[in-house]
């Protein structure tokens, strides 16, 4: 195997598992924070039916920690974008 | 030695073997709502009965979308392919089998558990009978849509991907695997954290709107953003799964 041909596999085998590994960086990191706002958003119905007078306050709270809870999905999809572009 | 074939039929074990998991759990777990429900009230017992087959049939859906990748997998893998030997042609397969099994996981499960609340809600309440199912359809359809994705993209791997067969006996072969099968686990795996959470808040809902039924609209609104919010990471998936597309 020549010095080229053997140049070419390697940076595509370093290519190849990098976008693999953006692949899992933003599928394992899309887990989390899809639970984690459900989870949010579903006790928020729940207080709501139980004090319906404090609907604002309550459904303020939900999206701000929903948004916390985004921020852990935004840093997998960064990290997958730079893999991908390197 | 024909790789892309083997890895067809490992591809298709893995798609409906991952992807009865959730299903069956959650057609299970609706059962166990509905005789909770029984038990406390006999006299609606047909129309819970009534209301634990839909939502079995609609928990098991995701798995046969796995059942359906499987057949078509099957297909592929005793067919003759025109680049047996190639790795991303293999690595398509397997992704296909990846995106779906692990993909059905979530809705399955997700299904099943707002499967359970409606049918409890309906036996609390038998006269809002109308508007929980309203609530659980469009609960479980909105959790089922993750695992749409992931279908998408299995199909689009095995007929799409491998139809452009160029890549076979260059360097190049190696770079285009290892992006197909990052596709397969990102929307995969992408597909699990939506479908669950999203079922979550529906289940709630449907429980919500039967403990203070005159509060119907405010419930429904934050059913609507939160869910919406939820879903926002596996488009975030969906996405990097298209940028991966070669």
């Amino acid at each position: 195997m020549d010095e080229m041909t053997a140049k070419a596999l390697g940076t595509a085998l370093m290519k190849g598992l990098a976008m693999l590994g953006a692949g899992i960086c933003m599928g394992f990191g899309a887990i989390g924070p899809g639970v984690g706002e459900g989870f949010a958003a579903g006790k928020a119905c729940e207080g709501i039916s139980r004090r319906p007078e404090e609907y604002s306050q309550i459904f303020r709270t939900m999206l701000i920690g929903q948004a916390v809870s985004e921020s852990t999905g935004i840093y997998s999809l960064v990290v997958a974008l730079l893999l991908m572009s390197s | 030695m024909h790789i892309a074939n083997m890895a067809a039929y490992l591809g298709c074990g893995i798609a409906t073997g991952l992807a009865a998991i959730g299903g069956g759990w959650g057609a299970g777990y609706t059962v166990t709502g509905a005789l909770r429900g029984m038990v406390r009230q006999p006299q609606v017992q047909p129309a819970l009965f009534r209301s634990m087959l839909i939502n079995q049939a609609l928990a098991t859906n995701p798995s046969i979308f796995g059942l359906i990748i499987s057949v078509l997998l099957l297909n592929l893998a005793g067919s003759d392919l025109d680049a047996p030997n190639s790795l991303a042609l293999a690595a398509s397969f397997i992704a296909a089998g990846l995106s779906i099994g692990i993909g059905a996981l979530g809705s399955g499960a997700g299904c099943g558990v707002v499967g359970c609340e409606a049918v409890l809600a309906t036996a609390r309440s038998p006269k809002s009978e109308g508007r929980v199912t309203v609530m659980m359809l469009i609960g479980q359809a909105w959790a089922q849509t993750p695992c749409i994705f992931a279908l998408v993209i299995s199909l689009i791997l095995l007929y799409v991907v491998s139809g452009f067969n160029g890549w076979a006996g260059t360097p190049e072969d190696i770079e285009v695997a290892g992006r197909l099968l990052g596709m397969g686990i990102c929307m995969g795996a992408g597909a699990i954290g939506p479908a669950l959470g999203i079922a979550y808040v529906g289940a709630k809902v449907c429980r919500a709107i039967v403990d203070s039924p005159l509060y119907f609209q405010q419930i429904r609104n934050t059913f609507f953003v939160g869910a919406a919010v939820s879903e926002s990471t596996a488009i975030y998936s969906l996405v990097i799964c298209l940028l991966l597309k070669p």
